[in-house]
């Protein structure tokens, strides 16, 4: 398991857009520049307005392990798109893509999950337009 | 909503509802799914007569009252398809592809950092509301509309009385401002004013003055996709008006809870703050 940065045209064109979330400017917290793709142990999941955070393990390729903390949509938007409480369990497998925070923690918005048995999840945080 | 996600939930509902297996269906149906949008019309019909029979009040006008699909508006100087809440048949277009703005309204808006209100669980403003990720709801009768946004559960009332809006002067400033409501024909009007400048227009961040105002216009295309006008003005900081045009689409499901400060950890943990705790 590992971490992969991607800067990439989609990125720049994302972060031109302006894109937003629930509550708050994407911008001022996260980098649609500097994607992430992660895959971890869950170790935590909160099921709370007005975003949903995830807590999980990433092992890194040296053997260390990183815990990665990310948001998704509000629980409305989630059920909404087929999330929910039970979604996430600790121990679960996940892979996840998405934009890490500004401030260079491990912290990221998550554009999609995917479940160890396949099940597709999606954070809802619209990177509009 | 992204349109890749939209085509994969109907791709998994499809083999959901095939395979009837209700634990695969928990997790993947989408209560947004159950919005009567069908595909979106190639352009957005002119305001008129509404094709078949509409709800209607007592009084004989147009009933508004239920839960509305919107497209996520996040600048109104672009155009947007798809529904905020996963139904199908949302549209935004606008006539403004770069807002003109005076030299006060440049200087205002070049302003940085801007204080993101949102973040701190503020009203996110009249406009804004209408534009969130989360769909909203009217409730009406023959003297009021309530609006009901789900985004942190806010509402607005606008009197129907044909009463005309004082000046923004005269208006005391908040943060939905003021409005009053009239009839032209089987089209609400609704004029807004008062607002103090403390929100945003939209998710952009494109700011406005004291002076600005909205006129709204709600008419229904047929029973369950309402045609929606938005003109805004600001004088002061803008050298024209700006319209949107959308289509709201009506929703069989009910406006759900919101609230941001429950585990609102950007302000607990201040992911904002240079001395982020988090930061390594």
């Amino acid at each position: 398991m590992r971490t992969k940065f991607a800067l990439s045209i989609a990125g720049l064109l994302l972060a031109a857009a302006a894109p937003v979330l629930a509550h708050h400017s994407f911008s001022a917290v996260f980098d649609a520049t500097k994607k992430v793709s992660l895959t971890g142990t869950v170790t935590k999941f909160e099921w709370a307005n007005p975003h949903i955070w995830f807590y999980f393990d990433v092992k890194e390729a040296n053997g260390s392990v990183a815990a990665w903390q990310c948001e998704g949509g509000a629980p409305n938007s989630l059920v909404r798109r087929g999330w929910n409480k039970n979604s996430l369990k600790t121990g679960d497998v996940i892979s996840v893509e998405g934009s890490r925070a500004k401030d260079g923690s491990n912290t990221c918005s998550a554009n999609s999950v995917k479940t160890s048995d396949g099940k597709q999840l999606f954070s809802g945080q619209a990177q509009q337009p | 909503m992204k349109r890749g996600h939209m085509k994969t939930y109907r791709f998994v509902a499809a083999l959901g509802v095939a395979a009837a297996t209700g634990a695969l269906l928990s997790v993947v149906a989408p209560l947004g799914a159950q919005g009567r949008g069908g595909a979106p019309p190639a352009v957005i019909p002119p305001e008129g007569p509404a094709k078949g029979p509409i709800p209607r009040l007592q009084n004989g006008k147009p009933d508004f009252s239920g839960t509305f699909d919107h497209p996520r508006v996040g600048d109104i100087t672009r155009p947007a398809n798809g529904c905020a809440g996963g139904s199908e048949g949302c549209v935004a277009v606008t006539d403004t592809s770069e807002i003109s703005f005076t030299p006060a309204g440049a200087a205002e808006q070049k302003k940085e950092p801007k204080f993101d209100y949102g973040l701190w669980c503020l009203p996110w403003g009249y406009t804004r509301s209408t534009q969130t990720p989360y769909p909203h709801g009217y409730m009406h009768n023959n003297t009021h509309l309530a609006i009901l946004w789900e985004q942190d559960n806010f509402f607005h009332m606008v009197p129907i009385d044909g009463k005309p809006l004082p000046p923004n002067a005269d208006l005391e400033p908040t943060w939905m401002g003021t409005s009053a409501g009239r009839w032209e024909g089987d089209t609400l009007v609704i004029e807004t004013g008062g607002f103090h400048p403390k929100t945003w227009v939209d998710s952009a961040e494109h700011v406005f003055s004291d002076q600005f105002r909205t006129v709204e216009r709600l008419s229904y295309i047929d029973k369950d996709h309402i045609r929606y006008e938005l003109t805004m003005t600001d004088p002061k900081f803008w050298t024209k008006p700006i319209k949107n045009t959308r289509i709201f689409v009506r929703m069989d499901t009910p406006l759900l809870e919101y609230s941001c400060e429950e585990n609102n950890k950007e302000i607990r943990e201040g992911f904002y703050l240079e001395d982020n705790p988090l930061k390594k």
